[in-house]
């Protein structure tokens, strides 16, 4: 089979719209490979970004309300976004608080999938996950008749063998249901809360890495980034064939 | 034919409705790595972590272990512990077992970042069989890296360090 190039006006035509196409990423891929080329010397890394778009797509924007409840008596125990603080002191990642058990030595913040415990100044001794657990989901926290405390769960209920919480022993007598009062903080309070939840925001390194490799947008993103590289050899190879393929004027002027 | 801000829509639409967060995946459930780690039910316990350990701990691992406490499992001269660092930005979770002086198994239980998950192979977690920890808290081999990976092999060989570390301070009480 005699295989021929398009024409060259063809050829030109898709060169031309793909290279409008993808003018925008390339030129995208472009500046942020020139820039995090030179990261040290254009001091990237220590450059924070605090746009509230640049936070949302890495999970840090204030979205989230803030709930706030009483711990130790006169401490706070704040929960925004994902993150647990203890006054204004960034506690664990976790999700809102389904109850508080005070104890002597150590007290417990139980969330649906961890529990953290706590000394009395209010410093994180440990934080165990669900996959330690001896249930999946938490869904209440209270206490049993004899006054010790019991975490619910579809699981089965359970109650700390001691008061050091290491190991757990099934409770399968009645209880009593803890609801946990959440209380209503001050604006300032509010804002010092989301202060530190932001902390000093995202590294520009970080995030010209991500607009590089089109993560900042998740997978879609990176496959704009993946159709931009293939735009790249489609534009090198249009741009080849087109310089190959004679324009037919030449071919008349030449043959006159 | 779709105008132009139909397609404009759907492309500002692929590209912010999802966002930068890797998924969590669970390679081994930790209680069926301490189950698979023993040949009977070992004894759970704690090490607390008083300021000489945690002095000794950031000297290892470059930071601060979070909390005052690390559970772990035993059966007379073996432990097993359950340990998570840092690979790039989320908490990569590992099981370690140790017995004498030695490192028994090293396995990755939860993986969470979106790069580097090659770590939990066993072409990668073999090395660390036989690991073990000079008087200087130095390892007695190299660790053999990734490509692609290079966080995640760092943030798991100091791991194993505060392995070997904390698990000789179990055998010294």
């Amino acid at each position: 089979m005699n295989w021929q190039l398009p024409r060259k006006r063809t050829i030109l035509a898709w060169h031309r719209w793909l290279g409008i196409v993808s003018a925008l990423f390339l030129l995208s891929l472009a500046i942020t490979g020139l820039a995090l080329n030179h990261t040290e010397l254009l001091k990237l890394d220590r450059i924070p970004i605090q746009h509230p778009f640049i936070l949302e797509r890495y999970g840090m924007a204030d979205t989230g309300t803030v709930q706030a409840y009483h711990i130790h008596a006169s401490d706070i125990l704040v929960h925004l976004d994902g993150q647990l603080f203890y006054n204004d002191r960034a506690l664990a990642s976790a999700s809102q608080p389904l109850g508080i058990i005070e104890g002597e030595s150590i007290s417990v913040v139980a969330t649906a999938t961890k529990l953290i415990y706590l000394s009395p100044q209010g410093d994180c001794i440990e934080i165990i996950d669900n996959h330690q657990l001896p249930y999946r989901t938490l869904t209440a926290v209270g206490t049993t008749l004899d006054q010790r405390p019991l975490l619910i769960s579809p699981q089965g209920n359970w109650t700390p063998e001691d008061g050091y919480w290491v190991e757990f022993d099934a409770y399968n007598g009645s209880y009593e249901v803890a609801t946990l009062e959440a209380i209503a903080p001050n604006d300032s309070a509010v804002q010092t809360w989301l202060n530190n939840f932001q902390g000093s925001g995202v590294s520009l390194y970080r995030v010209l890495l991500d607009l590089h490799s089109g993560r900042l947008f998740g997978w879609g993103g990176r496959t704009v980034m993946d159709l931009t590289a293939v735009a790249i050899i489609l534009l090198i190879s249009s741009g080849i064939s087109a310089w190959l393929r004679p324009s037919p004027r030449n071919h008349q002027s030449g043959s006159s | 034919m779709y105008s132009y801000r139909t397609i404009l829509g759907v492309l500002i639409y692929i590209l912010c409705g999802h966002s930068v967060h890797a998924i969590e995946q669970v390679y081994l459930e930790p209680e069926i790595f301490i189950a698979q780690s023993f040949d009977d039910p070992p004894e759970q316990k704690i090490l607390w972590l008083t300021k000489e350990v945690k002095v000794a701990i950031k000297a290892i691992i470059g930071h601060d272990y979070p909390g005052l406490r690390i559970r772990y499992w035993q059966q007379g001269g073996r432990t097993a512990w359950i340990l998570e660092e840092i690979g790039k930005v989320k908490p990569i979770t590992t099981g370690f077992v140790l017995e004498g002086d030695e490192m028994c198994a090293m396995r990755v239980l939860i993986y969470r970042e979106s790069h580097g998950w090659e770590v939990r192979y066993p072409f990668f977690t073999d090395q660390f069989t036989g690991l073990r920890l000079d008087a200087s808290n130095r390892l007695n081999k190299p660790i053999d890296g990734i490509s692609g990976a290079t966080l995640s092999v760092n943030a798991l060989t100091r791991l194993s360090k505060l392995a070997l570390y904390l698990h000789r301070k179990t055998q010294a009480q």
